[in-house]
């Protein structure tokens, strides 16, 4: 009569003999280099050193995008003049706090992302993160290239489940 | 394992680039870092490229790191995706190179061989890998997670952003996934055992209203 499935699974428990392991990883985190810094949206916004940049842009477009997840609706476009910055404000809301959201903003061509006075040549950016329970703001700055209607698509992915949605930008000549 | 300011101070360190502090922080999670890739790997040598390759994703997003959670928790978390995002990229592949399990096969050859107790262990558990491994990722990552090491309910629902009664929905179906794929009876579910339906994660997230 077998064990009970538990306990047996309970008996996997062994640690493997190092083997080799630690040396392996220790050469393959030396070649990896350093951790990379956050990117530029997760450093403190509005705050620190930063203080200075935002406000400098002046007309800055501050637009509040928020992430309905897994709702049907149909977005109207924000308009956008090609010459000014806008923060998209991506809004993730959750009813319990979440350890790891892997979180994946992409701009279609047409649209670029801004940072530091300058644009940044990246179609798209992926990282993972902690979200609370309750809203986490997301701030992206973009920049409308030419005129025309586009979609910044945005992918949270959180265990198994991926929720995707596509915010509207009209970027308009004035 | 290093506690309090102690802690702190080494994850401060390796986010600087201290590859020896990030080390420190990993002694004691190695092996059950390197289980929890056996489960997602078609070999031990799978499992460990496997294993130094979630760690080193770790490392490079050690900034991220903002004392939100446990450590622990988020050290475990991007390991998961890391060996899920495996699981996915390599699901086809591995299916058809999986050898498949011929639990009375197997049973025979033991029957027939001296009676060796170590050697009937290891067979045992290289039948339980095997099989573990053909359980869908979800359900197999609770199992590693609750069943293997002996995290608690609360532990994997962090891990894994999910309700604990996902947790034990998982768990509860994972363990009939495997008990079939050994060829096993269906257990009878005990009253106090996991059996609170799947609640998907999107139902976690708050809608904002209408």
């Amino acid at each position: 009569m077998s064990r009970d499935l538990r306990d047996r699974l309970r008996d996997l428990r062994v640690d493997p003999p190092d083997g080799g392991f630690s040396a392996a990883l220790h050469r393959k985190l030396v070649a990896a280099g350093e951790p990379l810094p956050p990117p530029w949206w997760r450093r403190p916004f509005l705050t620190g050193q930063r203080r200075w940049l935002w406000p400098a842009f002046g007309a800055v477009a501050g637009l509040a995008v928020f992430l309905v997840l897994s709702q049907q609706r149909v977005e109207p476009a924000t308009q956008l003049p090609a010459t000014k910055i806008a923060v998209v404000r991506v809004n993730l809301s959750t009813e319990v706090a979440v350890q790891s959201a892997e979180i994946r903003v992409t701009l279609p061509d047409g649209l670029v992302f801004w940072a530091d006075g300058k644009e940044l040549p990246q179609r798209s950016f992926e990282w993972t993160q902690p979200l609370a329970k309750g809203d986490n703001d997301i701030p992206i700055a973009v920049r409308g290239v030419r005129p025309g209607r586009y979609k910044m698509t945005v992918t949270a992915r959180i265990g198994s489940e991926k929720i995707e949605d596509e915010v509207v930008l009209e970027v308009t000549s004035g | 394992m290093a506690r309090g300011e102690e802690l702190d101070a080494l994850i401060a360190q390796a986010q600087d680039g201290d590859v020896r502090a990030f080390e420190t922080l990993l002694a004691g999670h190695l092996g059950q870092v390197r289980r929890f890739a056996r489960a997602f790997a078609g070999s031990d040598t799978d499992g460990d490229d496997l294993a130094q390759e979630a760690l080193i994703k770790v490392y490079k997003s050690l900034k991220l790191f903002r004392y939100q959670s446990a450590f622990t928790t988020w050290l475990y978390a991007i390991v998961r995706n890391a060996f899920l995002d495996s699981a996915r990229s390599r699901a086809g592949r591995e299916r058809k190179a999986e050898e498949p399990l011929v639990p009375e096969h197997t049973r025979g050859l033991q029957d027939e061989s001296a009676p060796d107790r170590s050697l009937e262990q290891a067979e045992e558990r290289d039948r339980l890998w095997s099989a573990l491994r053909q359980v869908p990722a979800e359900f197999r990552s609770a199992l590693v997670l609750f069943d293997i090491e002996g995290c608690s309910y609360d532990e994997v629902a962090a891990i894994e952003g999910v309700a604990v009664g996902t947790v034990k929905s998982r768990l509860s179906r994972g363990r009939a996934h495997l008990r079939r794929l050994l060829g096993e009876p269906e257990e009878e579910r005990p009253a106090d055992a996991p059996g609170t339906p799947e609640v998907s994660a999107s139902s976690n997230l708050g809608r904002r209203g209408s």
